[in-house]
């Protein structure tokens, strides 16, 4: 399946399901979201007494009728929200075919879905070594299916199978792109990582939650990487940096290895808890909606459209 | 209840257990996979590192189903087989008595005591029986006790006879010892053929030997002279010291040298004859031996000076038939012509006298066969009137005729003297006896018969007739076995020694000298014989020889032992197959099933 084809799911994808960007409160130039302040949408905020400035279009006289001072009755804002989509594109994202076209799923759902609520999105791309710095991509860009993956060996039809990224000697940590990108305040971080980096999670998740923004996690994984069958002698190749060391892989291993994996994952999950980051594991393979059901929904990290 | 294993090398098959750890403690070839968690690999501290052959053993499941199909297996290819408890058993051992077996007879002993150890574990009660494979030999032990058999074994068996079959012996021990649970053990020092059922076991090897083959005095003119024929039954040159001693009067061992020792050399297999006078200055009795070896029996020979006894004849026929007939008697050895009334032990009369004594006997009376001769016409000789019955001569199964020819004897028809109910028909001729023998007299001192030729001697070519000589010759040495008189002679161990009065002894069946007293028990009538000829003393001086060359020669000894085998034969007789063979089949089948069927999900 195409690149192409993968984004018009998505588009159609974007129609039932959509970013929780109307349970939060954003902030930014007049659109079409609610946002945090006082604004001149229909939907009720509060009352307050009438002071000099306001504008007495919005006095309520039936309340000050009763009360014999002016009220104000206050609406909501309606604000364009400001959204960061960030994409991880190291090695792991691309383990396995399926892995792969989750992703790209998610990418393209959480695009197709900020551009639905007219947002203000902006996407990166974080760098794969140390060395590199975080790319910004015009939407217009991504939405035209043109992706700078430099370094992936395969081109972006995704039907010939995984993207071979080439070797990365110093593979970069999250937490130290996440520093580098330029994000804005009050926005709607989005993360697209796997979160497989050996760094603690409480920076990245500090920086997702920084500026009175909203963090957002989506963690695609495989099924190979949490319930693999290693069994015997295997030479595993690293997927960032291509080495390859064999190891004699028992019963024992196996059990520890899943216990070490589930506490990752739950180490990333206490920390986006305590920043109030919401954060979604989404399962590679099968339906797209169905995976999100899965966790993203109930966690809040997608709403579904009514 | 106990089992065995029927086919013990079918627990070979366990190897196959080291060879399955082996395997399993070899890495396996490796597959390549990508892999974006390896520090969570890392995390979970691995106890393998690549790039060695062996790992540290891996507990999984096929391991433990290949180690339980190995296990399956080499029980079922050892065969178990269930044995039902023996109670009670019966094991008759059969001593060779053979004279080779003395030199293993303390290797023989050893082996006895430990194999039949192992035998008695087979039954909570074991009977034994103890016998010898020598004729007349009692059976040495019957009872429970291992000890006691092993205790009459060390003191009762003598294995002095020469080559003698074991076949009475070993079928006694199978009707001792009879199936299902009982057991015949031969022990022997050689090869031979026994039934399946009988268990052998010897530890013999092959050894040199040299040894006597035999020996005899010969007395020409009044000359003794002893030859003895020494053998070297071995396969290399063999040199031995051979010593003459006088006995005197005492055993093998006693007497002085005759002569320094001689040193003699035998080529393998040879052998040869040493020959000399009999010393002057010896008693009657001499002992030639020869270095001790392994087999101790043939290396002495005892010799006596013989010394004959003769028969005395007295003849009572005149003319020329009583002629014919002294003059072939006393062709025999030890026959000398004595006058009538001198106590003769043979005479010579025609038919119809019935002396008291053993006698030649012509029925043609000699009176007859005067008057023939004087009836000859003028100028005509006895040899031209003669005529002769062409009838054939027809010889009866006697030991005085067996094996002669008689078609020789011309003469012509047989006398008129006819068979009584006690006489012994010899020859035939025409329907009628031409020789048969006729019994003494009851009451004649010495119990013997007379010879009766029934045809006229003159009438015929008896004289140049030699089955007429051979059968005078026997009937002599018929007539000496019954006179009661000294004489001395040499004979083989265990040869039978014929006696005046029918009766008959053996000689010891150890080498060395003796005497049979005239006063024992089994010469009651001959002794009373020779008191009335005022004689007193021993009867017999003889020397007893061991010279069967058979049992000389180790070089056919071997080692043998099938009583494991038999033991195993009787065992899996009474024993059952183990009934679970076909669950263990499956299991094996299932447990290589489940090994494959794991490592093909893995």
């Amino acid at each position: 399946m195409s690149l192409a084809e993968i984004h018009s799911r998505m588009k159609a994808a974007a129609a039932v399901a959509r970013l929780p960007l109307q349970s939060g409160r954003w902030s930014g130039t007049a659109g079409t979201v609610l946002g945090r302040g006082t604004g001149s949408s229909i939907e009720f905020q509060d009352h307050r007494h009438y002071t000099p400035g306001d504008d007495p279009r919005h006095i309520n006289w039936q309340a000050s009728a009763r009360t014999g001072q002016f009220t104000m009755k206050l609406f909501r804002e309606e604000v364009t929200p400001r959204i960061d989509l960030v994409c991880d594109v190291s090695g792991s994202m691309f383990l396995d075919q399926r892995k792969e076209r989750r992703v790209w799923e998610l990418i393209y759902f959480c695009l197709e879905s900020s551009l639905r609520v007219g947002g203000h999105l902006r996407l990166f791309l974080l760098g794969r070594s140390t060395a590199d710095q975080p790319t910004e991509l015009p939407v217009q860009q991504a939405v035209a299916d043109r992706w700078p993956l430099d370094g992936l060996e395969s081109s972006n039809d995704a039907t010939t199978g995984p993207l071979r990224p080439a070797a990365v000697a110093s593979p970069a940590r999250l937490a130290d792109q996440l520093d580098r990108v330029p994000f804005r305040a009050g926005s709607l971080r989005v993360l697209i990582s796997d979160l497989l980096d050996e760094s603690p999670p409480e920076r990245a998740v500090a920086a997702l939650a920084a500026a009175g923004s909203q963090g957002l996690v989506f963690a695609p994984f495989a099924r190979t990487e949490s319930e693999p069958d290693w069994s015997g002698t295997i030479d595993f190749e690293d997927a960032e940096r291509l080495t390859r060391r064999r190891q004699q892989v028992d019963a024992d291993l196996l059990a520890r290895y899943r216990q070490a994996y589930q506490r990752h994952f739950t180490v990333w999950r206490e920390a986006c808890g305590r920043r109030g980051v919401v954060s979604a594991r989404v399962a590679a393979g099968g339906d797209f909606l169905a995976a999100l059901r899965a966790e993203a929904v109930p966690a809040g990290a997608v709403e579904l459209a009514t | 209840m106990s089992f065995f294993f029927a086919n013990p090398w079918g627990l070979l098959a366990l190897s196959a257990i080291p060879a399955i750890v082996v395997i399993h403690s070899l890495q396996e070839p490796s597959r390549l996979m990508r892999a974006s968690t390896l520090f969570l690999l890392e995390r979970a501290r691995p106890t393998g590192e690549g790039g060695v052959r062996l790992v540290r053993f891996q507990h999984s499941l096929p391991f433990w189903m290949q180690i339980l199909a190995a296990c399956a297996l080499a029980w079922l290819l050892a065969e178990p087989r269930w044995v039902r408890a023996e109670p009670r058993q019966t094991v008759a051992v059969v001593l060779d008595s053979s004279a080779s077996m003395q030199a293993f007879r303390q290797e023989t002993l050893a082996a006895l005591r430990n194999r039949l150890r192992q035998w008695s574990q087979a039954a909570r009660r074991t009977d034994w029986h103890l016998v010898e494979t020598g004729p007349r030999r009692p059976p040495l032990y019957a009872g429970p006790s291992l000890d006691g058999l092993l205790e009459a074994a060390e003191n009762g068996w003598q294995p002095v006879l020469g080559s003698h079959p074991f076949t009475d012996a070993v079928m006694a021990a199978r009707v001792l010892a009879a199936a299902p649970s009982g057991g015949g053990i031969l022990v022997t020092d050689r090869s031979t053929d026994v039934p399946a059922d009988v268990a052998v076991l010897s530890v013999a090897e092959p050894q040199d030997n040299v040894g006597f083959s035999g020996g005899r005095v010969a007395i020409t003119d009044g000359q003794a002279r002893w030859r003895a024929l020494v053998t070297n039954h071995s396969d290399t040159p063999q040199a031995r010291e051979l010593t003459l001693r006088d006995a005197g009067s005492g055993d093998l061992a006693a007497g002085q040298p005759l002569a320094p020792p001689q040193t003699i050399e035998l080529a393998a297999g040879q052998s040869r004859t040493f020959s000399a006078a009999w010393p002057a200055d010896a008693t009657e009795r001499i002992v030639l031996s020869l270095t001790a070896d392994a087999l101790p029996i043939d290396d002495t020979l005892p010799l006596v000076r013989p010394a004959a006894r003769r028969v005395r004849l007295a003849n009572r026929l005149s003319g020329s038939v009583g002629d014919l007939l002294v003059k072939m008697l006393t062709a025999a050895d030890g026959v000398e012509l004595v006058i009538d009334g001198s106590q003769p032990d043979l005479v010579v009369d025609a038919l119809g006298s019935e002396p008291g004594l053993p006698a030649v006997l012509t029925a043609v009376a000699a009176e007859a066969a005067s008057k023939a001769t004087e009836a000859n016409p003028p100028g005509e000789t006895a040899a031209e009137r003669r005529t002769f019955d062409p009838a054939w001569v027809a010889a009866e199964d006697h030991p005085l005729v067996r094996d002669l020819g008689w078609g020789s004897l011309l003469s012509g028809p047989a006398g008129e003297a006819a068979l009584s109910a006690s006489d012994t028909p010899l020859l035939w001729k025409d329907g009628r006896p031409l020789a048969f023998l006729r019994p003494t007299p009851p009451a004649a001192a010495r119990a013997a018969a007379s010879l009766v030729l029934n045809w006229n001697l003159d009438n015929s070519t008896a004289g140049r007739t030699a089955a007429v000589v051979v059968l005078i010759a026997r009937f002599v040495d018929e007539v000496r076995r019954q006179i009661p008189r000294s004489w001395a002679e040499n004979f083989e161990t265990g040869q039978a020694i014929p006696l005046p009065a029918g009766r008959q002894q053996r000689a010891p069946e150890t080498p060395g000298f003796f005497t049979l007293p005239i006063t024992s028990q089994n010469f009651q009538a001959a002794a009373a014989d020779v008191d009335s000829a005022g004689e007193s003393g021993p009867l017999l001086t003889a020397a007893a020889q061991f010279a069967d060359a058979r049992e000389c020669d180790l070089g056919d000894a071997m080692a043998l032992d099938t009583l494991d085998a038999i033991r195993l034969e009787r065992v899996m007789k009474r024993s059952v197959e183990d009934p679970w063979a076909p669950l263990w089949i499956v299991v094996a089948a299932a447990a290589l099933l489940a090994a494959w069927s794991s490592r093909r999900r893995a």
